[in-house]
């Protein structure tokens, strides 16, 4: 991936009806129609949300000019979730013992 | 050099002041630093809570006993809600910034906002590669 590809990345998922569209073709492709019936948004605000998520990797469209079918592509949330799940293994296993820590002084006496 | 940003919430069962405490007392933040399979001893804690002041601990490998001092700086210092620390470029592994909110629920929890902010370099990359068993499960939280 591009030096700023996953900022572009996180930008796209940073909104969350663009993660409620990837959600929905996390369980397949689906033309555009398809993707906007459960929102409350027109088709050319949809549209605006697929070129963001088409522009950072996060799906692929068809080639049939009238259909063009929208299909998640897995790779960029890959290494977007690679990166994040780095930073949280430092965090959570040191946050844990923090809320043992608190959960010991809460039990015991006043520190 | 790539700019990243993540954030995530914590909820502790305890009171603001005693989270705040665990922040900023040498001897409390030994005791839980760390990530898995290190422990960071009380006496290479330095903390020095105001603006510009050092925060510094030292993480020691529990199976080799390998070293990994950091050096951060706090750049905010709000008790008992918001401290915020830094670390510069100079170690390879970018430099960042992270900020921990504190936020009283009124119920005797406190609920803990991190946010990092920063700018991370290739250097660190090999090691972002481990682990990768975990990311599924990341994704679907993400998307959830």
């Amino acid at each position: 991936m591009g030096t700023d590809q996953l900022s572009v990345v996180f930008g796209a998922l940073a909104d969350p009806t663009r993660r409620a569209i990837l959600a929905r073709l996390a369980e397949g492709p689906a033309t555009v129609n398809e993707i906007a019936e459960p929102f409350e948004m027109t088709l050319p605000a949809v549209s605006k949300h697929l070129k963001v998520l088409e522009k950072a990797g996060l799906i692929s469209r068809g080639r049939q000019a009238q259909w063009r079918p929208c299909k998640l592509e897995a790779e960029p949330l890959r290494e977007a979730t690679e990166w994040m799940s780095r930073y949280r293994q430092f965090w959570d296993p040191s946050l844990d013992r923090l809320d043992a820590h608190l959960k010991s002084l809460m039990k015991g006496p006043p520190p | 050099m790539t700019f990243r940003e993540i954030e995530f919430v914590r909820i502790f069962d305890a009171p603001r002041e005693l989270v705040w405490r665990a922040w900023t007392d040498p001897g409390q933040v030994a005791v839980w630093w760390g990530p898995a399979g290190m422990h960071t001893p009380r006496e290479t804690v330095d903390l020095d809570v105001r603006p510009g002041g050092v925060f510094q601990v030292t993480m020691v490998s529990d199976e080799n006993g390998a070293a990994f001092p950091s050096d951060m700086r706090y750049t905010k210092v709000d008790e008992p809600s918001v401290l915020e620390f830094e670390w510069d470029a100079d170690r390879g592994l970018g430099a960042g910034r992270v900020t921990i909110t504190l936020r009283d629920l009124g119920d005797g929890r406190t609920e803990m906002t991190n946010h990092y902010a920063g700018w991370t370099t290739d250097a660190i990359e090999p090691f972002m590669r481990q682990g990768t068993d975990q990311q599924y499960d990341k994704l679907a939280a993400m998307l959830a």
